[in-house]
């Protein structure tokens, strides 16, 4: 018997890490591939703020993220990277009410040494380019057909051929942004915050004009049958608070909510003559 | 008293049981009431199917002519680190395919090791079919290899003797002796080699891509499905239950007289 006490022990100190975190309210928040850097943040700050609360992120693709809560998946809080999921949700009565929290445009993005010189969007028809999208049905992919809309509607290209040049289609954003960065293919598609400082040196932007890029809308919502409402709330709050916005326009997001206060001004103004 | 422990054994076998069989049925019955509503099938799925069946068939083809010899000379030849050679070559049987995948990505890919030199030669591997079926071949080979250079060991030692007496050596004796007594052994190899390859999915996807037509196997339509349709995605996976069925009984059939052999 004495021989096992000290295995147990170490069992114990092993488990302790976990006991912590079970002592913790879990929120189960379903976010957008997109919104995976800035929701790592936003989780650590609320989990500073909010010592008692433990929030558990499952990142994919929005349609991924719907799809998973319409075949029972249990979650309290759903970031969407466009409305088509919330509306999908609240079809299947799971969701009440969403509030859009942000605005996201698209990047069209290149490996750095652009091994296809490309420099205008106009060219993603030419033969033997290889293109990377999402896949029908992801968020991204919807904002980047009405993008190839409006390009074939201003630069007299068909769209058809632009997607004649696709050699795959990723189930998300972030896998889109790897393929570009590792190399694979000669360009992508994917948002303008997706381009994360640890990835900018080994892509380059496209320049897409104003009228041809598409803004995307990002909606959240808490789930109807949520285990821990308050705490759901909680957190779609500090997410549309200044701080929330202010890290999410950090991380290359358009904030949803006018910014009000004098810090804000002030910046804003500094920034004005350049 | 005496029947208390056998029944509780009986209890834990049938929640086992329960729970390797249950997912399978609910797929099957899903995927079935899912097709009797007349809905005609996602056009993406025969394309899937097709180029499964096709990739998986030249996979095949390649670890029968290129796994053979490389079985028959670590069976009977000998060198140095033979064994050493024998268990590295069965890694990819363990290794997550993400990570083979990876590492097929960094050597053949566009900025791969070896990437340069196809490139020179104007060969564009990357997005192709033909990475299917080299992801396939890497992680379904070892399977096959396995079996093979059981089957080889297997081959009593006498006949192969008597044969080297009667004047047959090298190929001859590999063609005529050693390959017709092993046919059994290589065949429930390639039967697993294949089911492995049909069900590839983590090399395929990072090594090859996703494309409807191109590179979407079977498995990579289970997963791009999920995104847009869920009955596409449980009718793919029926038929992949399905053909995996077959396999495991053809595999079974062939292993039967000396099943503790190889496997």
């Amino acid at each position: 018997m004495r021989r096992l006490v000290l295995p147990v022990l170490f069992l114990l100190f092993l488990c302790a890490p976990a006991a912590r975190t079970l002592a913790r309210t879990p929120l189960l928040i379903f976010a957008a591939a997109s919104l995976s850097d800035v929701f790592l943040a936003l989780e650590a700050e609320f989990e500073r703020r909010n010592p008692e609360v433990d929030i558990v992120l499952n990142l994919a693709s929005s349609s991924t993220l719907a799809n998973q809560i319409l075949l029972g998946a249990r979650a309290d809080v759903v970031a969407s990277a466009d409305q088509t999921q919330i509306a999908r949700l609240r079809e299947a009565g799971l969701v009440d009410d969403a509030q859009v929290f942000a605005y996201n445009r698209l990047a069209l993005v290149v490996p750095s040494d652009n091994p296809a010189r490309l420099i205008a969007p106009d060219e993603l028809a030419r033969p033997g380019l290889r293109l990377v999208f999402a896949s029908p049905g992801v968020p991204v992919r919807g904002y980047t057909d009405q993008m190839l809309e409006r390009l074939a509607t201003r630069q007299h290209i068909e769209v058809e051929e632009v997607l004649a040049n696709l050699v795959s289609e990723e189930n998300n954003v972030r896998q889109v942004m790897f393929r570009i960065a590792f190399g694979s293919a000669d360009a992508g598609v994917v948002y303008r915050s997706d381009i994360t400082p640890d990835l900018a040196d080994r892509i380059a932007v496209i320049p897409l004009a104003d009228e041809v890029n598409v803004r995307a809308t990002y909606p959240v919502a808490v789930l109807a049958d949520s285990a821990n409402e308050r705490l759901a709330d909680a957190f779609v709050a500090f997410l549309l608070s200044s701080a929330g916005q202010r890290r999410l326009q950090d991380h290359g997001f358009i904030p949803a909510i006018p910014e009000t206060t004098p810090w804000n001004w002030s910046s804003c103004r500094t920034a004005a003559p350049a | 008293m005496k029947r208390l422990p056998a029944a509780s054994l009986l209890l834990f076998a049938m929640v086992a049981a329960g729970f390797l069989l249950l997912p399978v049925l609910v797929l099957l019955v899903q995927g079935l009431s899912a097709r009797a509503d007349g809905s005609p099938p996602d056009p993406a799925l025969p394309q899937a199917l097709a180029l499964s069946l096709v990739t998986t068939g030249i996979s095949m083809l390649l670890v029968l002519v290129f796994g053979t010899p490389l079985a028959w000379v670590l069976s009977r030849w000998h060198f140095p680190f033979r064994r050493l050679v024998s268990i590295l070559l069965q890694l990819p049987l363990v290794l997550p395919p993400a990570v083979a995948g990876l590492a097929l990505l960094l050597t053949l890919g566009r900025r791969g090791l070896l990437g340069n030199v196809l490139a020179s030669l104007n060969v564009d591997i990357a997005f192709t079919a033909t990475a299917v079926v080299l992801a396939q071949v890497f992680v379904a080979a070892p399977f096959y290899l396995r079996a093979a250079q059981a089957g080889f060991a297997n081959v009593p030692a006498e006949i192969e003797a008597a044969a080297r007496v009667d004047g047959a050596t090298g190929l001859a004796l590999f063609v005529n002796i050693s390959l017709p007594l092993s046919l059994r052994a290589l065949g429930a190899g390639l039967t697993l080699a294949w089911a492995r390859a049909l069900g590839e999915f983590g090399a395929t996807i990072l090594f090859a891509g996703s494309l409807q037509g191109r590179t979407r196997t079977m498995p990579l339509l289970v997963y791009n499905a999920l995104e847009r349709n869920l009955d596409t995605a449980i009718q793919t996976g029926l038929i992949l239950v399905f053909l995996a069925l077959c396999v495991l009984l053809l595999a079974n059939r062939l292993r039967a007289p000396d099943a503790s052999a190889y496997i």
